[in-house]
């Protein structure tokens, strides 16, 4: 019998989301979660980060601008940038209309799979933004 | 008489939800104390709401009850729309009342310096080093002339250079969104510093407009939707931008009182023929000053209304007074002076702009340059002409490419390149001809 197993979407306390490519990859893609982008309002502009740059948990590493606010995006965890979503570049507004799926920011190679472990699932980062409130 | 007042900004879901019994019983007696009755009680909830008021209409103490409400798009932030008859002094009680009860600290401060660069790093200083989850800040400042650029805006393409170098007046940007703004000693600039769940840019544009209105009642000041302040409800006065990081968030904005404005409109008029941008472009408005409308009105009684009334909704951190600082005390502000060379730096203030092309010549003859970062990618010439010049035009492609798109770069690689290059006169000609056409990208 062959067993499935599906990555689960991550979560940090700082609304951005993370999941792996697939369970046997260490590639995951990373954006900001429907609650942030609902809080942060209509996306102008997103400023992406350079392909290669290693980033450290925690650390300021791109922004977004919705009506004249900028927001610092942080890292979810240790790694190194693999890929951007240059289609934020023409239409930023995706990170609006679709955070999960096309409004998507950059995929990383995480330094190591285990450290997704101290990040929320679904279920406990929809209790921590009811929290929040 | 029906008086409809939004709470909104004056205080938190957080505290309302935890208080609601002594909110009911205040309301309980605001109702008994005017003999009139609270025609509607209703959670005004943001994006995503899933509340579940309940009101009626008629006697009070049955009449309503707080649910659960989620104001997701204001986090945090009061959510509650009252509407009372005749009831207005109550009503201030009440809205005092709930200031108070929230026990948040407040301190201004008011910059000595006249730097926009002294001033940008004193923000950042403050976002990287301070606790601010239970005190906010206000620090009121003004700068020597200067235009100042949005986060991630191309500033070739919000003023006019040329006007700016000879006026001598400074460039800068910063680390917040929006549009551009012109700054000098006849524009006063308000920063509000809060923890980030306290960012509320309505509830300080309030206290602007407070302060304004409770000094001089016939001055007509209010805030749009786009977050401006506007006079007579037509000119833009104060325009706003903000940056928001993890724990602390600040919201500033100009409040033209006394500015030049034939400067303003000189620097900020920009010849955008032959650009594409990416980058966020600023909405251009008619701007007033608000001198124009009470003599009375400049930089110091301004500072002093909006400290006062900054301290009506705050409690003191220590007096209830102006203090002033000086950004450029390092020993008071360690670190400050880095921050102030990263925000002066030509990396910072031109290589942050969004990749952008421009265009100049005509049919005949035209170029199209590429710049990302501030460096020229890449030139691409288009030329009728008999001469076989493509070799040349790829040198000169070629040699232009990181070259910083600044004016004295341009023409020097331009004429490095024509210096070097071995050719009959007629061809040297038409690519000097190319090459002013380059440097006029920079017009």
């Amino acid at each position: 019998m062959i067993q499935y197993s599906f990555p689960e979407r991550k979560f940090t306390e700082e609304h951005e989301w993370l999941l792996l490519k697939d369970d046997a990859s260490d590639v995951a893609t990373v954006g900001v979660s429907d609650f942030a982008q609902s809080q942060l309002g209509d996306m102008v502009y997103v400023e992406l980060p350079e392909v290669g740059r290693a980033i450290t948990k925690g650390e300021e590493m791109m922004v977004l601008e919705s009506v004249k606010a900028a927001s610092d995006v942080y890292a979810p965890v240790d790694g190194e940038v693999v890929e951007v979503n240059n289609a934020l570049e023409e239409r930023p507004e995706l990170v609006n209309s679709s955070p999960y799926d096309k409004g998507w920011l950059f995929t990383m190679k995480v330094a190591d799979v285990s450290s997704l472990d101290s990040l929320m699932n679904e279920k406990e980062y929809e209790k921590f933004i009811e929290g929040q409130e | 008489m029906i008086l409809k007042i939004s709470f909104q900004n004056k205080c938190y879901w957080n505290f309302l939800r935890s208080k609601s019994q002594v909110l009911m019983k205040f309301l309980q007696t605001v109702q008994t104390l005017t003999l009139g009755s609270i025609l509607r009680i209703q959670p005004t909830v943001g994006y995503g709401s899933k509340a579940s008021p309940k009101y009626g209409t008629g006697g009070c103490s049955r009449c309503f009850s707080f649910t659960k409400a989620k104001p997701l798009a204001n986090r945090n932030r009061l959510c509650l729309e009252v509407t009372l008859a005749e009831a207005s002094q109550h009503v201030t009680k009440f809205a005092t009342w709930s200031a108070l009860s929230q026990n948040f600290k407040g301190v201004v401060y008011h910059s000595s310096s006249r730097d926009i660069f002294y001033n940008l790093a004193f923000e950042d200083w403050v976002y990287k080093n301070l606790n601010l989850d239970s005190c906010d800040v206000l620090m009121l400042w003004c700068n020597d002339p200067c235009v100042v650029v949005g986060r991630h805006q191309n500033p070739w393409a919000e003023c006019n250079h040329k006007h700016l170098k000879e006026s001598r007046v400074a460039l800068a940007r910063r680390r917040s969104g929006g549009g551009t703004v012109y700054h000098d000693g006849g524009n006063l600039n308000c920063t509000f510093f809060t923890s980030r769940e306290r960012y509320n840019r309505k509830n300080n544009l309030n206290t602007i407009i407070s302060a304004v209105t409770n000094k001089w009642p016939d001055v007509d000041v209010s805030a749009t939707s786009r977050d401006d302040i506007i006079l007579n409800k037509n000119y833009k006065i104060s325009g706003t931008a903000s940056k928001l990081g993890r724990k602390i968030a600040y919201h500033h904005c100009t409040l033209l009182h006394s500015c030049d404005k034939s400067q303003l409109i000189d620097l900020l008029d920009v010849n955008l023929d032959g650009i594409t941008n990416k980058a966020t472009r600023s909405v251009p408005s008619v701007v007033k000053n608000l001198q124009d409308v009470n003599i009375n009105i400049n930089h110091g009684t301004l500072v002093n209304v909006i400290a006062e009334q900054f301290y009506k909704e705050h409690l003191a951190l220590g007096e209830a007074k102006i203090y002033d600082i000086d950004p450029s005390d390092e020993k008071t502000w360690p670190g400050i002076h880095g921050l102030k060379e990263e925000l002066e730096s030509w990396s910072w203030v031109y290589g942050k702009t969004p990749p952008f092309s421009i265009q100049r010549g005509d049919d005949t003859l035209s170029v199209l340059l590429h710049i990302n970062r501030g460096i020229i990618d890449g030139v691409i010439v288009r030329i009728l002409s008999d001469d076989i010049l493509i070799d040349s035009l790829q040198q000169l492609s070629a040699s232009l490419k990181g070259v910083p798109f600044t004016r004295d770069d341009l023409k020097s690689a331009c004429n490095v390149f024509l210096h070097a290059a071995v050719l009959e006169d007629k061809k040297k000609l038409k690519l000097a001809q190319v090459c002013s056409l380059i440097q006029e990208a920079l017009s």
